[in-house]
């Protein structure tokens, strides 16, 4: 499983629950919701996929298979919009 | 996202029940909730009041205690609130970023500096309350260091011509850089109009040293020169934006033990006194703050703190009225230009601005900041 961490010209700023990214190197910005930003945060501090699922499993007392697939969806998503890069 | 000042001068006569609303708001915060629960009840126009509220720079603010206290707004007008709310943060986080890269540039050439308003402001001020409305950013160096700062911001893209720059040398506070996103003021001196120039080192000399969230030591103004400056730039904008009083608030919030006999004399000292002391009136009238320097006045200071009220009272009820004709627009202009002399502290200061003011126009030339 491969491990990401935030492209280094990607910052982020909490918006209450949510939160927001900016590349500055291209100046496109995205939102994350309160989930979105659960994760975003543990990749910053260089949790692998399956770590976070982990956490985020027992956190939300969520079904783990779920979880699973929501952050590997959104880990693409990041990763197409270059917010994430292989660590 | 950078946007020109809005051109709007809100006032109490101007009819938009919005702008009344936004301000009895913002009186309420950040500490009575209950008074901002109660007005919100009130409100029928949620849309009008977001979009006051944007055009004051306290949209995110007052939005994201709106919904905290469960004020019932309608969704179309929380998802636009969102909207603007991640444009703004995006566009924070983008002023945050180039900020220090400029603050590096600088500190590489050994240039202190101080970072004025902007970003770092609303981090101060506002907290995790929200993202303070700044459109580009403001540092501060020595007059001496002028050419040196320019030439260290070079590599990031910032340029001004010497047309450009000898222009803003003979008549205003700073070069304005818009070569590069987001644009930079980089002033030489903190502050000049009213006839005044208040030059930057006393105010590097005073500067306090902040820590930033990132962790990052940054100069800021000393607490009674950034009033004073706050006071001073929001009057020179003719208060246009409710959010520069709002700052004003939260600042004395944030520094109770504030030094006020100091503040007045400093504002003696580069004479801003009456533009200050109307800073002062109008942060009491509009968001029902008291501050210990109305209190200081000398009665001659107090009836010309009346003037200045009347002169301005006039000027935006004749900006709030249609001035298609000839006259009207005359009787604006001239009740516009003498509530912006009655902001100078000195006489001779007033009669050349509007001597100044008289000839340029005769020209068809307008002052530069330097003489306004």
């Amino acid at each position: 499983m491969t491990s990401f961490r935030p492209h280094p010209s990607v910052v982020s700023t909490d918006v209450e629950d949510a939160m927001v990214l900016l590349h500055l190197d291209t100046k496109r910005y995205f939102t994350l919701n309160s989930t979105g930003a659960a994760i975003w945060k543990r990749l910053s501090q260089g949790k692998a996929e399956d770590e976070i699922v982990s956490a985020l499993a027992e956190e939300y007392d969520a079904d783990p298979s779920r979880l699973a697939a929501s952050v590997r969806r959104l880990l693409e998503q990041l990763e197409k919009a270059a917010l994430i890069e292989p660590a | 996202m950078p946007t020109r000042y809005p051109d709007i001068m809100p006032h109490r006569d101007n009819g938009v029940v919005a702008e009344r609303q936004l301000e009895r708001f913002m009186a309420c915060l950040p500490e009575d909730e209950a008074a901002l629960a109660a007005g919100a009840a009130e409100v029928e126009d949620w849309s009008a009041l977001l979009r006051s509220a944007v055009d004051h720079g306290l949209e995110d603010y007052l939005f994201r205690r709106l919904i905290r206290i469960g004020a019932g707004l309608p969704d179309a007008t929380v998802a636009r609130f969102r909207q603007i709310q991640s444009r703004k943060a995006a566009w924070t986080l983008h002023l945050i970023a180039q900020l220090d890269r400029i603050l590096d540039a600088l500190a590489a050439a050994d240039i202190p500096a101080v970072a004025l308003k902007g970003p770092l402001l609303g981090e101060r001020l506002y907290g995790a309350d929200g993202f303070r409305s700044s459109s580009d950013l403001d540092v501060l160096v020595a007059y001496a260091q002028l050419r040196p700062a320019l030439a260290a911001l070079a590599p990031l893209g910032y340029r001004a011509d010497e047309i450009a720059l000898a222009r803003a040398l003979a008549g205003d506070h700073n070069v304005a850089l818009d070569s590069a996103s987001p644009p930079l003021e980089l002033h030489f001196h903190l502050f000049r109009r009213f006839g005044v120039t208040l030059r930057s080192d006393d105010f590097l000399a005073r500067a306090a040293p902040y820590q930033t969230r990132r962790g990052r030591l940054v100069q800021t103004l000393a607490p009674e020169d950034e009033f004073l400056f706050l006071c001073v730039h929001a009057a020179a904008h003719s208060f246009a934006r409710l959010a520069w009083l709002f700052d004003l608030k939260l600042l004395l919030g944030k520094q109770p033990a504030l030094d006020w006999d100091a503040l007045l004399q400093r504002a003696r000292d580069w004479r801003v006194l009456t533009s200050v002391a109307f800073a002062c009136a109008l942060l009491r009238q509009r968001l029902g703050v008291e501050t210990p320097l109305l209190a200081r006045l000398t009665g001659r200071q107090r009836q010309w703190l009346g003037v200045n009220e009347r002169l301005f009272d006039q000027a935006m009820r004749r900006y709030n009225r249609p001035r298609n004709s000839f006259g009207a627009k005359l009787g604006f202009f001239l009740a516009s230009q003498l509530y912006q002399s009655s902001l100078h502290d000195r006489w001779r200061s007033r009669a050349r601005f509007l001597g100044l003011t008289a000839l340029r126009t005769l020209q068809g030339r307008s002052l530069p900041p330097g003489d306004a």
